[in-house]
């Protein structure tokens, strides 16, 4: 099944998406909330994988962050309409890092509208290259991104 | 003022982008039966090694041939406009990386048609960029043949 968005909330939501980098990768603290819903979570399967639940324990987490921490890239995003109030994203990331070396994965996300504009409510991070550890990933909860017959993208209108 | 998109509609570029978009993570995880959702069925695929893949069938193929150190694409610095023939082109960037970490760029060519089920790429060269291998002889001078210029429509 597929639904239909207007142009302009398409460019909103690859907004929200692209904001990411430049609010976390600049330590911009207080404008989380431009990029997350206040019910976010954000999950990784780097390493033993970890679970950041809500707005205010990702502007604790980005507190944290060490200098050193990679810079985000986020491309190739294309959208699956849920419906009229959520869509799911799914994105690539480069990661590049302070030693100039490069990771990459891909993040799946979810998207809420809110009455101050499109939020990512929920972001899991899978990297892909290099090989390294990480935690195990639910083939069947992957499956609701991966574009398909059944699995449309979005159409934009 | 000259647009390069005559006839387009927003809505048609950022739909175009999401086809795009699509490569990755279709042709990167092995999806081959979703290849569709991205090429026409007689869509011809060419490489800076003069390898020609015509028909999804045989990109089917390409796909369940890959090994596991193939590299992943990534799709950037997409340009989408209208040929003085009337095609629809777009250009954008490749950027390759092996899972051992090993980057490698280029240009991805494409053309792409509208079908009742949405944009989908009729044509697609590849030109290596870096790092600097044996490349077509033409090769530059079919990247011209993408080059945004100050005048508008591209032929």
């Amino acid at each position: 099944m597929s639904g239909t968005l207007p142009a302009a909330e398409v460019i909103e939501i690859r907004n929200a998406i692209a904001l990411f980098a430049h609010v976390f990768d600049n330590d911009l603290v207080d404008d989380m909330g431009l990029v997350f819903s206040e019910d976010m979570v954000v999950e990784s399967v780097l390493g033993q994988g970890y679970s950041i639940p809500g707005l205010e324990a990702g502007k604790d987490f980005l507190r944290r962050r060490r200098p050193e921490t990679a810079d985000h890239h986020t491309v190739d995003t294309v959208l699956f309409w849920d419906d009229a109030e959520h869509v799911s994203a799914r994105s690539r990331y480069l990661a590049v890092r302070a030693d100039g070396g490069i990771n990459s994965g891909d993040y799946f996300d979810i998207l809420v509208k809110t009455p101050e504009g499109w939020r990512i409510q929920y972001r899991l991070s899978v990297p892909r290259t290099p090989d390294g550890p990480r935690a195990p990933v639910d083939a069947s909860f992957l499956a609701n991104w991966r574009p398909s017959a059944a699995r449309l993208p979005l159409r934009i209108a | 003022m000259t647009s390069n998109h005559p006839g387009l509609s927003a809505a048609d570029i950022l739909s175009i982008e999401q086809t795009l978009a699509l490569f990755p993570h279709i042709f990167d995880n092995d999806n081959g039966s979703d290849l569709d959702l991205l090429f026409t069925p007689d869509v011809v695929i060419e490489t800076e090694k003069a390898r020609s893949v015509e028909g999804l069938e045989a990109v089917r193929a390409w796909v369940a041939a890959k090994t596991a150190a193939a590299p992943d694409h990534q799709t950037l610095n997409v340009v989408v406009f209208v040929a003085e023939d009337g095609s629809v082109r777009a250009r954008s960037r490749y950027l390759r990386i092996t899972p051992t970490g090993e980057t490698s760029n280029g240009d991805f060519l494409d053309v792409l048609v509208q079908t009742p089920r949405g944009w989908r790429i009729a044509r697609r060269t590849t030109i290596s960029r870096f790092p600097v291998r044996s490349v077509r002889e033409d090769g530059t001078a079919l990247r011209d043949e993408w080059l945004p210029r100050a005048t508008g429509v591209r032929s």
